[in-house]
C-alpha cells in the first residue's frame, strides 16, 4: 500500500493533463460528427476532380504531356475560342442589359408589386436553362416557330434566308441571353442597393450634376461589383453545355460538346483522356474567373455592404 | 467668412395627409446657429431639406442672401451639408472626400485647402484614411471638413451627432460650436436631442407638427417656455395641481408668477422644473421619500405628496437625510411656471 | 418651376416602365411561343398530358422520365437535409474553425462545371453500379453534389439569422442532449431555410439534364430531348408543363419567405 502512495506515477494524472486529453477527446467527438460530410464529399467531389486532373496527364504509358499537348489541335482550340466568344459576348450583353433593368427596379418602390414580381420571375429564369429553354426557342424562332412563321406569312420576312443560324454560335448567343440577364439582375440587385441615397444629396450639395454624380461616385462604386458580376455570367455561360447540347445536332462548335463526343465516342481509352484534358481546361477557366470574381466582390462588399 | 441671412417663409409641405411643414417662418441672422428641435415627425429635417432643395415645398419661398432660391436645384445654391449617416463616400480618402467639392468647381490646389479644412476639424492626420478606417465621430468631422472646404452660403447638419455614442457626441458638439463661430457660416443644426440643441445654438427653435413654437435664445427656451409643449419637451416637468389667484398659480401653498397669463382656471396643472423643487426634512411634512437616484453632481429624489409624484432635483450632498420614507415638506422657487394646456374634458 | 424633385421621380418613372415592358416583351415571347406551338393539333397535346393512363402508354419513355426525376428530386431533396442541416450545425456550435472549410467545399461546385464533374463521375459510378445497380435514382448522389452552394447558402444564411450558438447555449444550460438541442430547438426555427432549400433542390433536379444524360440514366429532361425527335408539340407541351412548375414554386418559395419575414 505504502508503495503505491510513494510512488506518484501510479497514480491518476494530474488536473491539468486530464483536462487536457478531456478537450483533446471532445475535440475528436466533434469532428467525428463531420465525418458523413466529408466522407460524401470526398467520394462524389473530390475523386471525380481528381480523375480528370489525373486523367488530363495519363496516355497509354502512365504520365503523359501528350493529351494536354493535343489541346492544340485546331478543331480544339477553335472550340476553346468560340465557348470564350460565346460567352463573353452573352456576359456582356446579359451584363448591360441586366444592369439596366436592375437600376429600373431599384428606383421602384423596395416593397412593390413590380420589384418583387420581376426579382421573384429573375430567379425562376436564372435557372430556366438546358432543354426547356432550347425547345422554347424552337417554339420561338425555330423552323416553324410562332415568330418565324409570322415574319414569313404577314412580312414576307425569311429568318433564315441566309442559312440556319439558331443551331450555331449567333443562335446560341441569344438563347444564352435569355437566362444571362435574369442571372445578372439577381447578382447586381445587391450592388445596386447598397447605394446610399445621401451619396447623392451629397453629391448635389457640393455643387455636383447628375454626370458627376455618375462619373465620379456611383460609377466607381458599382464598377467592382458591375465586373464581378459579368465574370460570373461568363463563368455561367461557359459551363452551360444542356442548352448546346439540346440545340446543336450538327458538329460541337464549343467545349462542353467536344468533352460530350469525347465521351461518347467508341473509340479507344486515348479519346476519353483527351476529353479528361478538355476538362481540365475548362476547370481552369472557369477557376480562374471565379478567383478573380471573388477578388472583386470583396470589394464590393467594403464599399456597398 | 461671414454668414448671410437665411429666410424660410411660409413653407408648407404635404405628404398625402401628414402636414409635414404647416407655415413655417424661420429668420436666420448671418452667420448665426440656430437648433431645430422637435420630436419625430415634427418637420425640422423637412425644413432642412426643403432649404437645401432635395425636397420641394408645396408653397413658400426660400430666401438666402437676399436672393429668392426656392426654384434653384440643390446643386446650385452653395450650401454644405453633413448627414447622420453614411456621409463619406466610401471609395475616397478622408483627403479625397473634402476635396471633392473643390475639384467639382475647377479650382487646382485642392490638397492644400482640403489639408486645411481637416486641419480645422481635427483629424489633420488621417488624410489618408478611407470611411471605412475611421470612427463615427471621426468621419462625421471629416463630412463636416468637406461642407465647409467649399466655403457655403449656409451649413446645414441633419442630426450629425445622433448616430454615435454618447461620450463622442458630447466632444463632438462642442467642436461644431467652436468651427462654426470661427468659419461664421450661418448654420441649421436639426436634431432631436434637447440637450445638445441648448448646448450649442444661439436661438433654438422647438417644433411641433410642421410649426415653430417658439424661437429663442437656449435660456429663455428653458426658463421662459412659451407653450406647454415646449415646457414639456425641453427639460423635465412636472405636472403639479394649482390653483389661479392674484395672477400667479399656487402649488403646494407657493405663489408662483406665470410665464404667459392665464387663459384658464382656476384649477389648473403646473409645469415645474425638478431644480425648482426643494425638499426638507420635516417630521409634520406632507410630503415622504420615495426613491433618490446618485446622478453624479445631483441626485434626484422622488417624493410623494398626497397622490401625486413629484421628482426634484437636489445637490448630492443633502441625500443623506433624505433616506426612503422620510417625511419631507416640499418647497418651490418662485420661478415663471408654464401651464399645460386644458384639455377638453 | 416648382417640383425639380417630383420631374425626376417622374422620369425616372418612364425609364423602368419602358426597360421593363421592352425586356418584358422578350421573356414572355418564348412563353407565348411555347403555348401556341404545344397548341397546334386542336389541343390534343394538352388533353394529353392531363391524361396520365394515355400518357404513359403512347409515351413510354416520357413517363419513365417523369417517375425517375421526382424521384431523384425527392431523394434527393432528403439527402441534402440528411447531410447538410446537421453538419452546417454542427460545425456552427462545435467546430466554427472549419466553418470557411466547409463553406468553400460547398462552394467548389460552382466552379467545377456539371460537364467537367460528369467526366470524373464515370469511374466512381461505376462502383455505385457495383454496389446499388444501375438504377436512375442512383443520380441521387451526383445532384446532392450539385445543389450544395444552394442548400447551404440558404440554411447557413437562416442559421445566422437565429443566432444558434446563444440558442444551443441557452438549451445546454437547461440540461439538452446535443441530439435534442438539434432536432427540437434548431430544426424549428430554420424552417423556411430547410424548405427554401429543399425548393430549390427540386427545382434543380428536374431541370437538370447534363449529368443524366451522359451517365445514361433517364430523366425528365432527357425524356423532353428524346421525344423532341419523335413529338415536336408534345415534347414543347411538356416543357412548359416543367417550366410553370418550377415557376410556381419558387414563387410559391418567395411568397413564404416573404410572410416569414413579415411575422417577424
Amino acid at each position: 500500500m505504502a508503495d503505491v502512495v510513494d510512488t506518484p506515477d501510479l497514480v491518476a494524472p494530474k488536473p491539468e493533463i486530464r483536462a487536457h486529453r478531456r478537450v483533446g477527446i471532445a475535440r475528436a467527438r466533434s469532428l467525428l460528427g463531420t465525418v458523413p460530410f466529408f466522407a460524401y464529399v470526398v467520394i462524389f467531389l473530390v475523386i471525380p476532380t481528381l480523375v480528370v486532373i489525373i486523367g488530363a496527364f495519363t496516355g497509354d504509358g502512365g504520365f503523359t504531356l501528350a493529351n494536354v499537348s493535343a489541346l492544340g489541335a485546331a478543331y480544339i482550340v477553335d472550340a476553346f475560342v468560340r465557348s470564350i466568344v460565346l460567352s463573353a459576348v452573352t456576359a456582356v450583353v446579359g451584363a448591360v442589359l441586366g444592369a439596366l433593368l436592375a437600376y429600373a427596379l431599384v428606383t421602384a418602390k423596395p416593397n412593390g408589386l413590380l420589384r418583387r414580381a420581376v426579382t421573384a420571375a429573375s430567379g425562376v429564369l436564372a435557372q430556366f436553362g438546358g432543354v426547356t429553354l432550347a425547345f422554347a426557342f424552337l417554339a420561338t424562332i425555330g423552323l416553324s416557330g410562332f415568330v418565324t412563321v409570322f415574319l414569313k406569312d404577314h412580312l414576307g420576312f425569311d429568318l433564315y434566308a441566309n442559312g440556319v443560324w439558331l443551331f450555331e454560335l449567333p443562335g446560341l448567343v441569344l438563347v444564352y441571353t435569355y437566362f444571362q440577364i435574369p442571372l445578372m439582375v439577381i447578382v447586381f440587385l445587391p450592388a445596386l442597393d447598397g447605394i446610399r441615397p445621401q451619396w447623392r444629396e451629397a453629391t448635389e450639395s457640393l455643387g455636383g450634376s447628375t454626370w458627376n454624380y455618375w462619373t465620379r461616385v456611383a460609377g466607381p462604386l458599382l464598377t467592382p461589383a458591375f465586373l464581378g458580376s459579368t465574370l460570373l455570367l461568363f463563368a455561367n455561360a461557359f459551363s452551360a453545355y444542356a442548352t448546346a447540347a439540346a440545340l446543336v445536332s450538327q458538329g460541337n462548335p464549343i467545349v462542353p460538346l467536344q468533352i460530350r463526343s469525347a465521351l461518347t465516342s467508341e473509340v479507344v481509352l486515348g479519346q476519353q483522356n483527351l476529353g479528361k484534358a478538355m476538362a481540365l481546361g475548362m476547370v481552369i477557366v472557369v477557376a480562374v474567373v471565379m478567383a478573380l470574381y471573388a477578388l472583386l466582390q470583396r470589394r464590393t462588399a467594403k464599399w456597398l455592404a | 467668412m461671414t454668414g448671410v441671412a437665411v429666410h424660410l417663409n411660409d413653407l408648407r409641405r404635404t405628404f398625402g395627409a401628414l402636414h409635414a411643414l404647416d407655415g413655417l417662418d424661420l429668420s436666420m441672422a448671418p452667420g448665426e446657429m440656430i437648433a431645430l428641435l422637435g420630436p419625430s415627425g415634427c418637420g425640422k429635417t423637412t425644413a432642412l431639406r426643403v432649404l437645401a432643395g432635395l425636397e420641394d415645398a408645396d408653397s413658400g419661398r426660400v430666401l438666402v442672401d437676399g436672393k429668392d432660391i426656392t426654384d434653384l436645384p440643390a446643386n446650385r445654391r452653395d450650401m454644405g451639408m453633413v448627414f447622420q449617416a453614411y456621409s463619406l463616400f466610401p471609395h475616397l480618402t478622408a483627403l479625397q472626400n473634402v476635396e471633392f467639392g473643390l475639384k467639382l468647381r475647377g479650382r487646382k490646389a485642392t490638397a492644400n485647402r482640403a489639408n486645411e479644412m481637416l486641419e480645422l476639424v481635427g483629424i489633420g492626420a488621417f488624410a489618408a484614411r478611407y470611411a471605412s478606417q475611421l470612427s463615427g465621430g471621426q468621419q462625421q468631422r471629416v463630412a463636416l471638413a468637406r461642407a465647409l472646404a467649399i466655403q457655403p452660403k449656409v451649413l446645414l447638419l441633419d442630426e450629425p451627432l445622433s448616430a454615435l455614442d454618447a461620450k463622442v457626441r458630447v466632444q463632438l458638439r462642442d467642436e461644431i460650436r467652436r468651427i462654426q463661430t470661427e468659419v461664421g457660416t450661418t448654420t441649421l443644426f436639426v436634431t432631436h436631442d434637447q440637450e445638445e440643441a441648448l448646448a450649442v445654438a444661439d436661438r433654438v427653435g422647438v417644433m411641433r407638427s410642421g410649426q415653430l413654437e417658439q424661437l429663442a435664445p437656449p435660456a429663455e427656451i428653458y426658463l421662459q417656455p412659451a407653450t406647454a409643449f415646449v415646457a414639456d419637451f425641453v427639460g423635465l416637468s412636472n405636472r403639479l395641481p394649482g390653483r389661479i389667484e392674484d395672477g400667479g398659480v399656487t402649488v403646494f401653498g407657493t405663489l408662483l408668477p406665470l410665464v404667459t397669463p392665464a387663459t384658464q382656471g382656476p384649477d389648473v396643472t403646473a409645469l415645474v422644473r425638478p431644480e425648482s423643487v426643494d425638499v426638507v426634512p420635516d417630521p409634520d411634512g406632507t410630503g415622504r421619500v420615495l426613491t433618490t437616484s446618485f446622478l453624479g453632481p445631483t441626485s434626484k429624489v422622488i417624493v410623494e405628496v398626497g397622490k401625486t409624484l413629484v421628482v426634484a432635483q437636489i445637490a448630492s450632498g443633502r441625500v443623506g437625510e433624505l433616506a426612503t420614507g422620510t417625511p419631507v415638506r416640499v418647497e418651490l422657487r418662485p420661478v415663471p411656471v408654464a401651464l399645460e394646456a386644458a384639455t377638453a374634458a | 418651376m416648382a417640383g425639380l424633385i417630383a420631374r425626376r421621380a417622374r422620369r425616372q418613372r418612364v425609364f423602368r416602365w419602358a426597360v421593363v415592358l421592352v425586356l418584358g416583351v422578350f421573356f414572355l415571347l418564348p412563353m407565348i411561343a411555347m403555348v401556341e406551338f404545344a397548341s397546334r393539333g386542336g389541343g390534343e397535346t394538352w388533353r394529353l398530358l392531363v391524361d396520365w393512363p394515355q400518357l404513359s402508354e403512347k409515351y413510354p419513355d416520357l413517363a419513365t422520365g417523369i417517375v425517375a426525376s421526382l424521384g431523384q428530386a425527392a431523394l434527393t431533396a432528403l439527402l441534402m437535409l440528411v447531410l447538410l442541416v446537421p453538419t452546417a450545425v454542427w460545425v456552427r456550435l462545435r467546430l466554427p474553425g472549419l466553418r470557411r472549410l466547409v463553406e468553400f467545399i460547398c462552394l467548389l461546385p460552382l466552379t467545377i462545371p456539371a460537364i467537367v464533374l460528369v467526366v470524373g463521375l464515370a469511374p466512381v459510378y461505376a462502383w455505385v453500379n457495383y454496389f446499388l445497380g444501375g438504377s436512375s435514382l442512383t443520380l441521387t448522389f451526383a445532384y446532392t453534389i450539385l445543389v450544395l452552394p444552394y442548400a447551404y447558402r440558404s440554411i447557413d444564411t437562416g442559421l445566422s439569422a437565429i443566432d444558434v450558438k446563444t440558442l444551443a447555449e441557452a438549451a445546454r444550460s437547461l440540461g439538452c442532449g446535443w441530439a435534442t438541442v438539434m432536432w427540437r430547438v434548431v430544426l424549428p426555427n430554420i424552417r423556411s431555410a430547410v424548405l427554401s432549400a429543399a425548393f430549390l433542390t427540386v427545382a434543380l433536379v428536374l431541370g437538370e439534364f447534363t449529368i443524366a444524360s451522359l451517365l445514361h440514366r433517364d430523366n425528365l429532361q432527357v425524356a423532353i430531348e428524346f421525344l423532341g425527335k419523335s413529338s415536336a408539340t408534345m415534347s414543347v407541351a411538356v416543357s412548359l408543363a416543367a417550366l410553370v412548375l418550377a415557376f410556381i414554386m419558387l414563387m410559391l418559395l418567395s411568397l413564404f419567405g416573404d410572410r416569414r419575414k413579415a411575422s417577424r
